[in-house]
């Protein structure tokens, strides 16, 4: 199965059916097929051709979904470009995936142009009408008009292959330099298809599209939702940033289905009423990208009785290889839900560092292999084809029961003063507090940091310390501890670790010193 | 130097240090072990801290739970350091 194949056959069997709803714009069926295939024979007209990549830099909604539904017909690769992405990042994608058509509204064009990005782009295709300012000599600018007259007719029938290249996923990686991740169509239908088939989606089901499209959760909202004809409902960027206004758009929805980070969720939980509300529309949660707190993950299960939570888990790189269902309510003593067993196909090994597979119970990588196994890295044109089974970095442990525990990235084990502290543990740890909402550690030099958000306004710094001496190890205590109002996040709305700790090391005004210095003062 | 002053020193050092300047809940008799503060990093330091301030130099004897106790249990084990020394003219 391809993704572009997907659409046409509810266009066919109910086209008055939405299949993507607001804000501003929704599409039927046969209006999202009709539109697309318009994008596919225009960008075909100006000669993109198979396997060539077409930017789409659309907030989301009913047209950026055409455009990039109307690219992959096309047969081309399709690159979601974050809205909110500074210019710089912006030229290296574009640099590095030679990207010569973007898609994109007057309004961000205005912002590239200003920024000067232009560089490798030839054709830009707005997806609506407005005033522009002129671009570039040697840069085609094609109105909306025009996309809009191209023929609705099916595009001319390209490859059959789902091992073509579907999209690219640019992630920012621990070095913070963008890495392109190519999906095929069978990769991203392999997890669709699950997905869709695990929850049993039907054309009734109103699933919310919250993640960005350059986010692999996105995957899921989109290809998963048209595989079974259901409808797509926008919840835009400006409601996400909004408890109250995410719960109010479930509720005016009647959104069955949701798949975010647990941190969207812990917004409605915290200030967006979702306590004294609920959501009885909802029947399925899915969440992924981060470890959800346990405490906040149990309020959220008792307000929502009705709906299933599943865990879903895995890298960019082999989007969700790992599944849980939650049977219920995780009980107190519970310290952490697992990350599931294998799903959409794929196998899984647990190795040490010499790659030998370690027993049950015992701490190793996750190695992955299977159908959403990435292609590989796009790396400017000279792919770097995926290692088989793909190392995660991850840390993980399988139980007896084969359900596999989560125990933190490879890059957040640190070691401070020799002892080495798995990150996400002090990280739990600080989350079992009732006044702290979410918490980052990191290692300083030579310190361990703990960046606090607190729900609590009375919580202080004391507490906090007391909390973790009380369930920690002294060497796992965070000395340096930050009270903020609040924590950074990425496009995907993942908490930023890179920014909270470069604003807090730049704030450090007297971090203890290490002995060997104070010793030194004392005898010089 | 008065006790008072000594205790404030030492409050302000630890608020300073190990609570990045928030003062709520930390009292002069708060347990400092207790308070995820005392390990054996922040020991060595405190002692430190304690000679260059007020040349208080502890033997490693001194340098025990019992005397790092709290705010209140360091101010007195300076103050019998220097009690000798201040009698001296």
């Amino acid at each position: 199965m391809r993704i572009d194949r997907l659409v046409t056959p509810f266009a066919r069997t109910s086209p008055e059916h939405i299949a993507v709803d607001g804000p501003g714009e929704s599409l039927t069926y046969a209006q999202l097929d009709q539109l697309a295939n318009r994008f596919a024979n225009y960008l075909c007209a100006q000669g993109v051709a198979p396997g060539d990549r077409v930017g789409v830099h659309v907030p989301r909604g009913a047209r950026a979904i055409a455009a990039l539904l109307g690219a992959s017909r096309a047969g081309a690769v399709y690159v979601p470009l974050d809205p909110s992405s500074p210019p710089a990042r912006m030229k290296v994608i574009a640099t590095d995936c030679d990207l010569q058509h973007v898609v994109i509204t007057p309004a961000l064009l205005s912002n590239w142009l200003a920024a000067g990005v232009c560089a490798p782009v030839r054709h830009l295709y707005l997806v609506a009408d407005g005033s522009t300012p002129t671009p570039p000599a040697g840069v085609i600018l094609h109105p909306w008009a025009d996309i809009a007259a191209a023929p609705p007719a099916p595009a001319v029938a390209g490859s059959d292959s789902p091992d073509d290249l579907a999209y690219l996923l640019y992630t920012s990686g621990s070095t913070g330099t963008p890495k392109g991740v190519m999906i095929s169509h069978r990769n991203a239908m392999a997890f669709a298809e699950w997905a869709a088939q695990a929850i049993a989606l039907t054309p009734s089901d109103r699933v919310a599209s919250v993640a960005p499209f350059h986010f692999d959760l996105s995957v899921f909202d989109l290809w998963s939702t048209f595989s079974r004809g259901a409808t797509l409902i926008i919840v835009d960027e400006s409601t996400v940033l909004s408890g109250r206004r995410m719960l109010d758009r479930i509720h005016a929805q009647t959104i069955t289905v949701w798949y975010s980070v647990p941190s969207a969720l812990m917004l409605m939980l915290d200030g967006g009423g979702l306590e004294e509300r609920g959501a009885s529309s909802l029947r399925v949660v899915f969440f992924a990208g981060e470890v959800f707190p346990m405490r906040h993950l149990r309020r959220a299960m008792a307000v929502l009785p009705q709906a299933r939570f599943h865990n879903l888990f895995g890298p960019t790189e082999t989007n969700v290889c790992l599944a849980h269902a939650l049977p219920g309510i995780p009980a107190e003593t519970e310290t952490a839900i697992p990350i599931g067993q294998p799903s959409c196909g794929d196998s899984i090994a647990i190795v040490d560092e010499k790659g030998r597979p370690v027993a049950d119970g015992e701490i190793g990588e996750l190695l992955v292999d299977g159908p959403t196994v990435m292609l590989g890295y796009w790396n400017g044109g000279q792919p770097l084809p995926a290692r088989h089974p793909y190392p995660t970095g991850d840390f993980v442990e399988r139980r007896p029961n084969g359900d596999v525990m989560y125990h933190g990235r490879r890059d957040h084990m640190v070691k401070v003063r020799g002892f080495r502290i798995e990150l996400a543990e002090v990280e739990a740890a600080l989350t079992q507090h009732p006044g702290i909402r979410e918490a980052v550690a990191f290692a300083k030099e030579g310190h361990l940091v703990a960046a606090v958000l607190p729900s609590d306004p009375g919580l202080s710094v004391l507490a906090v310390k007391r909390h973790c001496a009380a369930r920690l190890p002294p060497y796992m205590i965070p000395s340096d501890v930050r009270l903020l109002p609040h924590l950074p996040r990425t496009t995907s709305r993942k908490v930023d670790r890179v920014a909270i700790q470069t604003s807090i090391a730049e704030s450090i005004p007297s971090s203890p010193k290490p002995p060997a210095e104070v010793a030194t003062e004392r005898n010089p | 130097m008065n006790e008072d002053l000594i205790r404030k020193t030492i409050h302000d050092y630890i608020v300073t240090t190990w609570l990045s300047g928030d003062e709520r809940d930390f009292s002069d008799d708060a347990d400092l072990l207790q308070a995820g503060i005392l390990d054996s990093f922040t020991t060595l330091n405190l002692a430190a801290f304690l000679d260059e301030s007020f040349r208080a130099a502890l033997d490693p004897a001194e340098i025990n739970p019992q005397n790092f106790r709290s705010v209140n249990a360091l101010a007195r084990t300076v103050l019998t350091k220097l009690a000798p020394s201040s009698t001296i003219p």
